[in-house]
C-alpha cells in the first residue's frame, strides 16, 4: 500500500502497463485528422464567403439608403404654392386679409379676393332703407328659428 | 538555449497549425503517444483508448481554427482537456462501463494467476480501485501520477485553482487507499 504521494508515485512507476501504440492506428488516424482538418477548412471557407457576401450586400443597401435620404429632398418636385388667403367669406374682407392679398399679388389679388367674397355672399344693393334692413333681419331670424 | 529554441519552434508550430496542415501533422506526431498513453491509463483497454484517441484528434482537427492559445503549453493543456472530456464521456455510458469492467475482471483473474507473489499490486487491481473514483478525480490522478504533470498544469486543464487541485489530490489518495484495500480484500 502507499502512505503519501511519493509512495504512490513509486508504486505507479513499478507497474508494468502496456501503452505501446499500434502503428496502423497511428497512421490511419493521422490521415483522418488531416482529412478532417481540410474538410473543416472548406466548410469554414464557404461560411466565410457567405458571411462576406451578406456583409457586402448589407453595406450596399445601407449606402443606397443613405444616398437616397441625402439626395431625396433636392430631387423632390415641390407642389405649386397655394396663396394663403382666408377662406371664410367674412374673413375674406377683413383689413388683414386684404393687406395679405395685396402683399402677395398686388391690387389684382385684392380685386380677386373681393370678387370671391361677392360670389360667396351674393350681390347686395348699393343702398338700403331701415325698413328693408329690419325686414331682412326678421326674415333671417325666422329662418334661423325654423332650423 | 537549445531548449528555448525548441520551445519557440513548437510555439510557432501551434500558431501555424490553425491554417497549415503540415504543422498540424507535426503536432499530431509530437502528441499522439502522450494522448494514447493518457487514454490507456484512463480507460485500461488499448482498443477503447484507440477509439477515444481518434475522437480527440478529430475534435482537434475540427476545432483548431478556433483555438486561441499561443504557446505549446496552451496547446498541451487544451489537448489534455479534450482527452479528459472524451474519456469521461466514454465512461459515463453505462453499457461501455460494464464492458470495461468485464475486461478488467478478466485481466485481474489472469494477472492473479500469473502473479509470483500474492501481495504484489498489479495494474488491473489498481485500475479497479481507480475506477471507483469520480471521473474528474480519475482525471486528476492520471494526470498527476501517470502523466507526471505539475499541479499548475492540471489546474489549467481542469479549469480549477491550484489549491483546489492540491487538496482534492490529497483526498483522492485517501479515498483510493480505501478502495484499493477493498479490492484487495475481495471487492467488499
Amino acid at each position: 500500500m502507499f502512505e503519501n504521494e511519493n509512495d504512490f508515485k513509486n508504486l505507479v512507476d513499478q507497474l508494468n502497463i502496456d501503452t505501446e501504440p499500434n502503428d496502423n492506428h497511428r497512421e490511419n488516424l493521422c490521415r483522418q485528422t488531416l482529412s478532417a482538418f481540410s474538410r473543416s477548412r472548406q466548410h469554414r471557407i464557404s461560411w466565410q464567403t457567405i458571411t462576406k457576401l451578406a456583409a457586402a450586400a448589407a453595406v450596399i443597401i445601407v449606402a443606397i439608403g443613405l444616398f437616397l435620404i441625402q439626395r431625396g429632398p433636392n430631387d423632390r418636385v415641390e407642389p405649386p404654392k397655394v396663396p394663403k388667403v382666408s377662406k371664410s367669406p367674412s374673413g375674406l374682407t377683413t383689413v388683414i386679409s386684404l393687406k395679405m392679398a395685396y402683399r402677395q399679388g398686388g391690387l389684382q389679388a385684392v380685386e380677386k379676393q373681393c370678387d370671391r367674397a361677392v360670389r360667396i355672399l351674393g350681390a347686395r344693393l348699393d343702398g338700403i332703407s331701415a325698413g328693408q334692413l329690419i325686414r331682412g333681419f326678421n326674415i333671417e331670424k325666422q329662418e334661423r328659428e325654423k332650423l | 538555449m537549445a531548449n528555448i529554441e525548441r520551445t519557440t519552434d513548437t510555439d510557432d508550430l501551434v500558431l501555424r497549425a490553425r491554417a497549415d496542415a503540415d504543422a498540424l501533422g507535426r503536432l499530431y506526431e509530437l502528441y499522439y503517444e502522450r494522448i494514447f498513453r493518457f487514454c490507456v491509463h484512463r480507460l485500461f483497454s488499448k482498443t477503447i483508448a484507440e477509439d477515444v484517441t481518434s475522437a480527440v484528434f478529430l475534435a482537434v482537427a475540427a476545432k483548431i481554427r478556433d483555438f486561441t492559445g499561443r504557446t505549446e503549453q496552451d496547446f498541451r493543456n487544451w489537448l489534455y482537456a479534450i482527452a479528459a472530456n472524451n474519456a469521461n464521456a466514454y465512461i459515463r455510458k453505462m453499457s461501455r462501463r460494464n464492458e470495461l469492467l468485464q475486461q478488467l475482471t478478466a485481466s485481474m483473474t489472469e494477472a492473479a494467476d500469473c502473479a509470483d507473489e500474492a501481495n504484489e499490486l498489479d495494474w488491473p487491481t489498481l485500475y479497479m480501485a481507480i475506477s471507483r473514483l469520480k471521473p474528474k478525480h480519475q482525471t486528476i490522478l492520471t494526470l498527476r501520477f501517470f502523466e507526471n504533470l505539475q499541479i499548475q498544469e492540471i489546474a489549467k486543464i481542469i479549469n480549477a485553482k491550484e489549491s483546489t487541485v492540491r487538496v482534492t489530490l490529497h483526498r483522492i489518495l485517501r479515498t483510493l487507499r480505501e478502495h484499493l484495500q477493498s479490492v484487495l480484500d475481495g471487492g467488499k
